[in-house]
């Protein structure tokens, strides 16, 4: 499972921002949120930035203790006891999706609210989406299905022309 | 932290720029629940704090900053802020409100409000780091455009996620109109903050906040907001809102004709669909773009992609677009985006521009000046050369634009022959692109709005449902929903009055709770967010304590009834807007205003209000001050030019009508809450 981000339809609202501090501690703050937006507001684009499940975590590897696991669901699980708030982690994050909590001194990557994220429930626009697995959607499959033919078709009459032009044919129609 | 504070952060900022020194106070709770937080602080902070007639420009005045209870949390209409001061702009009340995300993170940093004062010996930036406040040089920034500054603090500052609250560069040259810009394009622009944060030499302010904020019974406020967003997302104003904002008024403006048009010469242009709101929609917006929470997303990123007026940004709102537009006889659009953009960068009130140029061409076209007044630029209508031209000008106090960087009405006065007559402002400040021709209601609004010529002040939106059933079922005045008619409009501006105060103390948006009918949920809300146990009729009466507290400050500074006005041209020339629903109306000002005071318990005859109220709304001691001014020069002038315009049997009628409505907005106040 993950969370995949529209940046078109993301208006910068930072709800998500909002949902997921109060999913985890009834309180409101940006810092205290897994999911931040990143607002560039001379071009325009707002990009909400969360933890990008990689397949091999640099922050699980990154970790001095061993403090960080990987959990079923994909998300990085974090052993309170263990962590000693040294922050390598954060440093390790290639997308800055990994930071410290400001009150308790340990990182608080997504935890994707165990399988029901609150930031997607809560975005208003939909810019933000659940998929199950790395498949994509059937109609995204046949958007890329439907590229890559015409790009096919395209590179095939490209580099067939002579060959129909010995036979005297002409593609013109 | 010896309180819990629910909603609210718990601090108030004091920043001393003289000294270099910042202390905080702890929130007075009877204070907040009087004034419910951001223009209500501030306006009680001005009151207390500033001297009567004291000068707005010098290091006496005061720069303050006020958050809302809600502000920083998913509450998705809540996170407002307001600027204030005693404006330069003015010399009255100046406070301005804007839609941001540096209200959230002040909260979080700790502070409902910070108070500015002193003035820094050299340019200064001052951050807002949590609880370590710093001061940073800032001559490098000096005359420099909001983009620059923007970006340049935050690369110095290191973090890109700063909020940073600037000024353009009009400012630093001495404009008086200049507003104060939030993250780039979100204006706080009437009344001059940014002429005060120049005046103090400040360049910017930067907030970072890592704190969090709690509320007092989150599962009701959660589910609260919730069914706020769902009773905004099934409201029928939903897809034109979300889709063009404020640019979709173009349209039907125009269609019951009264858009302004060639300086309020007329009401209709047959070209506005050019640069309407749905054309933006088609043609130009690439996508939406939302205050912090919102799930409206009202505003919107565009860009023009070719030709000699290429831009991106956000915005603009139809306050600004119109002046760039029909205002000065142009249609536009691609224009009109790149003007405001220019405007915006340069940090001036895009109303107060587009007043200029628009009133310079008319004066052009009445003979009364000529191109070679205005170093020889050509103003016939519509000139959009001219328009780019007077902005450089006025900004950088240059030739012509340095008689006009103090607004219109100064600039009438340094141009005399005349010129005042057709200077469409109140008290000083510029009036909006809407004319009060075809909605009453709002003439009044503007007549009477503390901060001079003003929408916003009481947008007594209710006038535009154009449904007399409405109007009587929430009022018992027909009259009330319909635009065009009298009876009733006092009240009504009162009430809507009120609301917009609790709006801007609450840093609700207006455009959602009072214009989306969210009034009766609010009471709830602040309930569930505070622990408090308020009544929406104790809610309208600190928007009522707002309003009065706001008048006893200009009270002080001079402003009686004959202030309390209109441009003639609204009250005495007939619209004309070749044949539409409006054509021919006037504003009949006074029986209103008589309606108004009655209804404010105010002395009609010098708008000052009574001890009787002054007490009910437990302001003693300014009527203790008020007694000062109730017959002094001003007062006495006001008194001798009063004659009533109401007879005993009507000012009868009218009082037992207003005493229905209080009765009934009582009983709805009481019945929406069970």
């Amino acid at each position: 499972m993950q969370i995949k981000v529209n940046p078109g339809l993301c208006t910068g609202c930072r709800l998500c921002e909002m949902e997921c501090s109060f999913a985890h501690e009834r309180r409101f703050g940006t810092h205290i949120s897994r999911i931040r937006v990143n607002k560039a507001e001379h071009t325009g684009i707002d990009y909400p930035v969360l933890c990008q499940f990689c397949e091999n975590s640099p922050c699980v590897n990154a970790c001095p203790v061993g403090a960080l696991s990987k959990t079923e669901l994909g998300t990085i699980r974090v052993n309170r006891e263990g962590c000693t708030g040294c922050g390598t982690c954060v440093s390790a994050c290639p997308f800055g999706a990994m930071n410290l909590h400001p009150e308790q001194g340990i990182p608080i990557p997504c935890d994707l609210c165990n399988g029901d994220p609150a930031c997607v429930k809560g975005c208003p626009t939909n810019a933000l989406e659940i998929f199950e697995s790395r498949l994509l959607s059937r109609e995204k499959q046949i958007e890329l299905m439907e590229v890559a033919t015409a790009k096919r078709d395209g590179f095939a009459r490209r580099t067939t022309r002579k060959t129909l032009e010995k036979w005297g044919i002409s593609d013109d129609e | 932290m010896s309180e819990r504070y629910y909603g609210y952060a718990g601090k108030i900022l004091r920043i001393d720029l003289s000294n270099r020194k910042a202390s905080t106070e702890d929130l007075y709770m009877p204070t907040a629940r009087q004034f419910l937080g951001g223009r209500g602080f501030n306006m009680k902070t001005l009151y207390d704090e500033l001297k009567p007639g004291m000068d707005p420009k010098s290091e006496d005045n005061k720069y303050l900053i006020g958050t809302g209870m809600f502000g920083g949390t998913l509450c998705p209409f809540g996170t407002r802020i307001n600027v204030s001061g005693k404006s330069p702009q003015t010399g009255i009340i100046g406070d301005s409100n804007a839609g941001t995300h540096f209200a959230a993170d002040l909260k979080y940093a700790g502070y409902d409000q910070v108070i500015v004062e002193g003035k820094a010996e050299d340019p200064v930036y001052i951050f807002v780091d949590d609880d370590q406040i710093t001061f940073h040089d800032a001559s490098h920034l000096w005359g420099k455009t909001v983009r620059h500054v923007t970006e340049t603090v935050r690369k110095e500052l290191k973090d890109s996620s700063i909020q940073i609250l600037s000024t353009g560069l009009a400012a630093d040259h001495g404009v008086q109109f200049c507003g104060t810009f939030f993250n780039l394009t979100r204006a706080a622009a009437r009344t001059g903050t940014g002429a005060i944060l120049a005046s103090k030499n400040i360049k910017a302010i930067a907030v970072r906040g890592t704190g969090a904020l709690e509320v007092h019974d989150p599962d009701s406020f959660y589910e609260l907001n919730r069914q706020i967003a769902q009773l905004i997302r099934i409201n029928p104003q939903y897809e034109a809102r979300a889709t063009m904002g404020t640019t979709s008024n173009v349209r039907w403006l125009n269609e019951k004709g009264f858009l302004t048009v060639n300086h309020f010469l007329c009401g209709y242009q047959p070209t506005a669909h050019r640069w309407e709101g749905e054309t933006l929609r088609a043609n130009y917006n690439v996508k939406s773009k939302a205050c912090f929470g919102c799930s409206l997303h009202c505003s919107r990123y565009a860009t023009v992609r070719d030709g000699p007026y290429q831009m991106h940004g956000e915005g603009p709102e139809y306050e600004a677009m119109a002046g760039f537009a029909s205002r000065m006889g142009a249609d536009d659009p691609e224009f009109m985006l790149y003007a405001n953009r220019v405007c915006n960068e340069y940090g001036m009130d895009e109303i107060t521009v587009g007043e200029l140029i628009s009133w310079l061409m008319e004066l052009n076209q009445r003979g009364i000046i000529s191109s070679k007044d205005v170093d020889g630029l050509d103003l016939s209508w519509g000139n959009k050369e001219t328009a780019l031209a007077l902005m450089e000008k006025i900004a950088r106090r240059e030739g012509i634009g340095d008689l006009l960087a103090d607004g219109v009405t100064k600039a009438a006065e340094r141009i005399g022959r005349g010129s005042d007559v057709y200077a469409m402002e109140v008290k000083g400040l510029e009036i909006i692109n809407g004319d009060p021709r075809g909605m009453v209601g709002y003439g009044l609004t503007y007549a009477v709005s503390d901060r001079g010529a003003d929408h916003l002040r009481s947008e007594p939106y209710f006038e535009l449902k154009d449904d007399p059933a409405i109007g009587e079922a929430w009022f018992g005045i027909p009259e009330t929903a319909q635009r065009l008619e009298y009876h009733g409009k006092g009240v009504l501006v009162k009430w809507s009055g009120e609301w917009c105060a609790v709006s801007d103390a609450l840093e609700v948006c207006k455009n959602t709770m009072v214009c989306m009918d969210l009034i009766p949920y609010v009471a709830d809300l602040v309930n569930a967010t505070t622990g408090w146990d308020v009544t929406l009729a104790d809610l309208q009466q600190a928007g009522e304590r707002i309003i009065n507290v706001e008048r006893c400050f200009n009270v002080r500074e001079g402003i009686r009834r004959p202030d309390d006005t209109l441009p003639s041209r609204f009250t005495d020339e007939p619209m004309e807007c070749g044949g539409r629903e409006t054509q021919g109306n006037t504003v009949g000002l006074e029986y209103m205003l008589e309606q108004y005071y009655l209804a404010r318990n105010w002395d009609p005859r010098t708008a000052i209000p009574n001890r009787e109220k002054l007490q009910e709304l437990g302001l003693a001691y300014m009527d203790e001050d008020m007694e000062g001014y109730r017959d002094d020069e001003a007062s006495r002038k006001a008194v001798a030019e009063y004659s009533s315009t109401l007879d005993a049997d009507e000012a009868g009628r009218l009082r037992a009508e207003i005493q229905t409505f209080e009765k009934r907005m009582r009983e709805k106040a009481t019945s929406s809450e069970t």
